[in-house]
């Protein structure tokens, strides 16, 4: 069974050089969003597995009041990308409880790692679900 | 705002002038008041002085016939001889200049006796003087009592003597073992005393308000003209006047006029003084309203302009972070790029130096988050920069399952782009050696970075690993890593000197900078 990731990055390169590495992992199906908004309507209809969301998003909702109703309404894990946020914006980011932290700038060798550690946490978590 | 302002002022203004002018009007008011009080009390002394000369005078004439009178009397009792009487009364005139002639007139009236001064021309024939009233009324007196006549101009033989001798007659009836003799009398030269007024101002009326003596210009002899009780507009009198009483017997007048040149001098002057200080205190007033004024404008002025100069400060800050952070974003899509661009390549080596490169991109574009984060956007608190970006290259290379700690020590260290660009390229190259080479097989480990100021423009840091180390043999200023070379430059750039320390385990340096000075 695929994993379906959706990744949530206003930029664009940032956003293809993600898309590119995570197909490229291996047993994944991804879908992009732009903007808070975009990822909101998208959530409905195509309930991803984990989603990618970029902590400082342009648009009417950030990144973490993205994740916000993500973990409210839809009851969806996620992992935030950030970029070199200060204190303050990180602990926010932690209180409402990502699955991981990925942090950029990102090569591909890193983000291949940190995506065995998502693919893992996101294993036991079912495990945890399923007793 | 600025109408109002004016307004107010000129209401200001006006009302200061008033209170100003008003004031100096009273102050010469009171003035004017007091100099003529001064000149009525120092004019009054003056003629209380003239009526106690008057008093005395008149107080010895009296008593002067009284002793006349003894002496006629004596003379009579002892049947001496006329011509002896006659002798001692011409003594008596001789020493008292103020009589001018000595009688005895019988109770026929006739005069018996009658002695002239020398300066008399008047003949020295006896009259008949019967029918004068001095004579009667006299002749009724009791004894012991003295007749004081009017002051008027002396009479001789029916006719006023000319030149004119203002004359007051002394007479006291002469008794002998209580029978009427005659009378005694003395004539009064006024004359000779009225000129002990003279310099003194005064004018003598007698009891029928004839001027007796004067040099107001009016007529001498005739009756007074001028009405005493007069006043000028501020109500002070033109005249001073006292009543002189001889002891009931004679009510005469004396008044004099305040110094009126001499007052209104005093009080020019004064007006000169006062209204020169009035006009001193109003001008300083338009004075002083100016400079509030200007003031005024000045700080009104300057308010608009430091609300100018705040204004394109807030726009320039607003840009500048704006800058900050596209450039920020502008490199974050280099590292993308590099990152998208390398996913492509097979090859780890060439793999490894687009990583690198991210690295060296990286270190730059977090100064320019600090900066749009920070306060005044012109530099950056060096120590957080520090640690951000090791623990940044730390958890890259290493993952976050490898135990390598970080150690940043520094006081409040604040730098500049200019210099913070080198000098965090030089941290990113120093601590990616550590972790590639330093740590290389290792699991743990220590990063520590340290900061010193020294002397201004001047800072020391330490910055190394307790890793493997390399020989020191290795001279690391002339090698073909692209790493060291670059520290070796940028140590340059920042006008400073790099020394290794072998004296600790690992690779530890020694780093001298300073300050890069921004021109813009």
């Amino acid at each position: 069974m695929k994993l379906k990731v959706l990744i949530v990055e206003d930029n664009l390169i940032i956003q293809m050089f993600l898309e590119h590495i995570i197909i490229n992992v291996g047993s994944t199906h991804v879908k992009t969003a732009d903007s808070g908004e975009d990822a909101l309507k998208m959530v409905k209809k195509y309930v991803p597995d984990v989603v990618l969301l970029d902590i400082g998003l342009s648009g009417e909702i950030n990144g973490i009041e993205t994740a916000a109703i993500l973990n409210d309404k839809y009851n969806i894990p996620f992992v935030y990308i950030t970029g070199n946020s200060d204190y303050t914006t990180l602990e926010n980011a932690k209180k409402t409880k990502p699955l991981h932290i990925l942090r950029k700038p990102i090569d591909e060798y890193e983000l291949n790692r940190e995506f065995e550690i998502i693919r893992e946490k996101l294993f036991k978590a079912k495990l945890e679900n399923s007793k | 705002m600025g109408k109002k302002l004016i307004i107010t002022s000129s209401i200001l203004f006006l009302i200061t002038c008033v209170i100003i002018w008003n004031l100096s009007v009273q102050r010469i008011k009171l003035y004017h008041q007091n100099i003529t009080l001064v000149e009525e009390i120092t004019e009054k002394n003056k003629l209380k002085d003239a009526e106690t000369r008057l008093l005395e005078l008149y107080t010895i004439s009296k008593k002067n016939v009284i002793f006349l009178r003894d002496l006629v009397e004596l003379d009579l009792k002892t049947k001496i001889p006329k011509e002896l009487t006659q002798q001692k009364l011409k003594s008596f005139l001789k020493i008292d200049p103020n009589y001018f002639q000595a009688r005895f007139i019988d109770l026929t009236g006739m005069e018996v006796i009658r002695i002239e001064n020398k300066d008399s021309v008047a003949t020295r024939t006896p009259q008949y003087k019967g029918n004068r009233g001095y004579f009667k009324t006299t002749l009724n007196l009791a004894k012991g009592d003295v007749y004081v006549s009017n002051l008027d101009l002396n009479v001789e033989n029916g006719a006023i003597e000319v030149p004119y001798r203002p004359t007051i007659r002394f007479f006291t009836p002469v008794y002998i073992d209580n029978v009427l003799q005659g009378i005694v009398g003395l004539n009064l030269n006024a004359q000779h005393w009225l000129t002990s007024f003279k310099g003194e101002n005064i004018t003598l009326l007698n009891s029928k308000n004839e001027v007796f003596y004067g040099q107001t210009g009016e007529e001498l002899y005739t009756a007074s003209k001028i009405d005493l009780s007069k006043k000028d507009r501020y109500g002070n009198a033109f005249h001073y006047q006292r009543a002189i009483s001889l002891e009931g017997n004679q009510q005469w007048t004396i008044y004099t006029e305040p110094d009126i040149l001499l007052i209104q001098k005093q009080l020019s002057d004064y007006k000169k003084s006062i209204y020169s200080t009035a006009a001193v205190l109003t001008v300083g007033v338009i004075l002083f309203l100016s400079i509030i004024y200007s003031l005024y404008k000045k700080n009104k002025y300057i308010a608009s302009l430091n609300k100018t100069i705040k204004h394109r400060l807030d726009e320039r800050n607003t840009l500048l972070k704006e800058i900050h952070h596209r450039v920020k974003n502008n490199l974050q899509v280099i590292t993308s790029l590099l990152s998208l661009q390398s996913s492509f390549i097979k090859d780890d080596k060439i793999k490894g130096l687009f990583r690198y490169s991210q690295y060296r991109i990286n270190s730059m574009a977090i100064i320019h988050e600090m900066l749009y984060k920070s306060k005044d956007l012109s530099k950056i608190n060096y120590g957080d920069y520090a640690h951000q970006l090791a623990s940044t290259l730390i958890s890259s290379m290493k993952g976050a399952n490898k135990k390598i700690d970080l150690k940043v020590e520094t006081d409040e260290l604040h730098l500049n782009l200019d210099t913070s660009v080198p000098l965090g390229l030089m941290v990113n190259e120093i601590i990616t050696n550590a972790l590639k080479y330093g740590f290389k097989n290792l699991d743990e480990g220590l990063i520590s970075i340290k900061f010193e100021k020294l002397k201004y423009p001047n800072f020391l840091m330490r910055i190394g690993d307790n890793g493997n180390g390399f020989s020191n043999d290795i001279d690391f200023r002339n090698t073909k890593s692209l790493g060291l070379k670059l520290i070796h430059m940028l140590t340059l750039q920042l006008k400073g000197n790099i020394e290794k320390d072998n004296t600790i385990s690992g690779t530890h340096y020694i780093i001298t900078f300073q300050e890069i000075e921004q021109i813009s």
